[in-house]
């Protein structure tokens, strides 16, 4: 990667991705909330085993998850009461692993991140881990009050989610 | 009711009881019992397996399943649609690995065998003149669907030969598969890729539950309706308790949850559906068509077997109008307690680009894995497998006793065919999915 950011903004990012992580294992989201930027994109295509050569696009495309701040709202508030959730209700215990992280300036103050990272998740009735890894591509904005992210597209390893649902965050 | 192995007619008389509006938890969990279903039902029935707008040009083809088979369903040269058994016809290997494209054949990764989009054998592995004309090459084309046929876009195939026409099979489901297939001139198109996941149940949870269950609607999805429509828990169940639920014939159940008194004077006519979208809606259905789709808050229907339907609005911008969403389902059998979950969204090829973005949106958001209507209904749906896996839960019964109180409230004035019941609380189309289950593993 281009434009290698210094030992201190490295550290600083990896430190708000490695925050993140942990707010995400604990369905802590009103503190996750927190940071997202106003114009948030959280994207999750779906992947697809295509040929290398030849391959088309169906429609216009539909991810898992195609998200602004405002249906990230209504989701992280339905998902934040046992009152408004069944999917967890009791809540899954959460793994986020998160590595790999490389980071580049993108300017404006923002920067490329990319990470893997990797969700175990353990429901009350699926006793073993669901274990779903992705690539993340991110762009994290430095504000006067801390980082935000601001775009993520999250590139999951299964074609067919080998997981009753996706109520949670990558 | 013991597990056995080999389970007859007269076994299967007993595992749903039409009288007692009861069917035995083992048709949930029992994989003998799916072992039958795979000879008896899926091989016999008509199956959704795509969307016209999903291949539209010659040598498109989308990879797909037939119940536990895998297809390649593709567009020929000369714009027929072939659904082949995705498996070489020497020795039986996978032929084509990947999601979707475009090609003027298949070749397997094995010996090099060769066929085209029809299915016919185009090379062997070396010389065909070495089998030195002892093997008839006609016998070695790939396997066909023995019928591949379509209804307003929607691809279904058969391997039954003696199957009847499909549109004998949809029968009066035709009229109200046109509600939200063939209400405009040019029919809908395919939003994306299918959305596919694994549920831990058995694939007869979601073909019922989309026959459709009216209380799960205010328990499971209340909050999400609260917070994405703005509309009160009890408007949900006022809608519910007082809409039609149809028995369409042939297994084919849905209802028409209307938009409530409560409401009249907050959701427009077509809840939320553009103009320019309405006027096409009122030139394509018939006046009785549009009385019912005028007032629709939503929609759900299941084809029988796996192929579902949901329409439904939502708001997910603060102030903004409510957007409608449309998705078809197919419930994949997998084993007796596990199915995939593979879904489409859909849109008028009429509509505008920022209608069909918003409707990618709305759709996302609510009916998918990460929706926050399904990703509800699949924790419910897993905990019934979890919960009758023992030797005492399965003996009991999936009791849709609610059908013994409106069972037999026909109505006798509603505007479409088939049965209509007043109630989506009646349990009784739900129920109608396993009574006709029930008809083919027993003939």
């Amino acid at each position: 990667m281009s434009n290698r950011v210094s030992e201190t903004e490295y550290r600083d990012l990896a430190d708000f991705l490695y925050d993140e992580a942990e707010l995400l294992s604990a369905q802590d989201y009103p503190e996750w909330q927190k940071m997202l930027a106003e114009d948030l994109h959280y994207l999750i295509p779906v992947p697809q085993f295509l040929e290398q050569v030849g391959s088309r696009e169906i429609g216009i495309g539909n991810g898992y998850f195609d998200e602004d701040i405002h249906s990230m709202r209504i989701r992280l508030q339905l998902l934040s009461s046992p009152q408004t959730t069944t999917a967890e209700q009791v809540k899954s215990m959460l793994n986020h692993v998160v590595t790999n992280i490389r980071i580049s300036e993108a300017g404006n103050d923002e920067y490329h991140c990319k990470s893997a990272i990797t969700v175990h998740r353990t429901r009350f009735n699926k006793k073993e881990p669901t274990i779903i890894s992705a690539r993340r591509t991110d762009l994290i904005r430095r504000t006067s009050d801390g980082f935000r992210l601001v775009t993520r597209r999250v590139d999951l390893n299964q074609s067919i989610l080998m997981s009753s649902n996706i109520s949670y965050f990558f | 009711m013991l597990l056995k192995e080999n389970l007859g007619p007269a076994d299967f008389e007993q595992l749903v009881d039409e009288q007692k509006a009861t069917a035995s938890r083992l048709i949930f969990t029992d994989q003998n019992i799916f072992e039958l279903e795979q000879e008896k039902l899926f091989a016999k029935v008509w199956l959704y397996i795509g969307h016209t707008s999903e291949i539209p040009n010659p040598g498109d083809y989308v990879t797909r399943k037939m119940a536990t088979d895998p297809v390649i369903l593709n567009r020929g040269e000369d714009g027929k649609i072939n659904v082949l058994l995705n498996s070489c016809s020497h020795r039986g290997t996978l032929l084509c690995t990947t999601d979707t494209g475009t090609t003027k054949g298949f070749i397997c990764a094995y010996h090099g065998w060769a066929f085209g989009l029809d299915g016919g054998l185009k090379a062997t592995a070396d010389d065909m003149n070495l089998y030195d004309g002892k093997v008839d090459f006609d016998t070695l084309n790939l396997k066909s669907a023995a019928r591949v046929d379509t209804y307003a876009g929607l691809i279904f195939a058969t391997w039954n030969e003696a199957a009847p026409d499909l549109a004998d099979f949809l029968g009066d489901a035709r009229w109200y598969l046109d509600l939200y297939h063939n209400r405009t001139p040019q029919g809908m198109e395919v939003l994306g890729a299918p959305h596919r996941w694994v549920v831990d149940t058995n694939w007869k949870t979601g073909a019922v539950n989309f026959g459709a269950d009216g209380p799960h609607a205010v328990k499971v999805h209340g909050p999400i309706t609260q917070a994405t429509f703005g509309i009160p828990p009890q408007a949900v169940r006022e809608s519910l308790l007082y809409s039609p639920a149809i028995s369409m014939g042939n297994g084919h159940n849905g209802i028409l949850p209307f938009i409530p008194e409560s409401l009249r004077d907050q959701v427009p006519p077509y809840t939320g559906y553009p103009a320019e979208l309405i006027e096409l809606y009122e030139r394509c259905l018939s006046p009785a068509q549009q009385e019912v789709s005028q007032n629709l808050l939503g929609g759900v229907q299941t084809m029988f077997p796996n192929f579902s339907s949901v329409q439904a609005p939502a708001i997910f911008r603060p102030g903004g109008p409510p957007i409608n969403m449309m998705a078809i389902r197919v419930w994949q059998p997998i084993s007796a307690t596990q199915m995939e979950i593979w879904n489409w969204f859909l849109v008028e090829k009429e509509a505008s680009d920022q209608w069909k973005h918003e409707a990618m949106l709305a759709g996302v958001r609510t009916f998918s894995a990460g929706g926050t209507f399904d990703q509800d209904d699949a924790e419910a749906w897993a905990g019934i497998t979890s919960g009758i896996a023992g030797q005492q839960g399965r003996q009991g019964d999936m009791n849709f006793q609610m059908a013994l109180a409106y069972r037999d409230q026909v109505m006798p004035d509603f505007a479409g065919p088939g049965k209509a019941y007043p109630s989506i609380y009646g349990e009784v189309t739900e129920f109608d999915v396993l009574l006709e289950w029930q008809k083919y593993m027993t003939a």
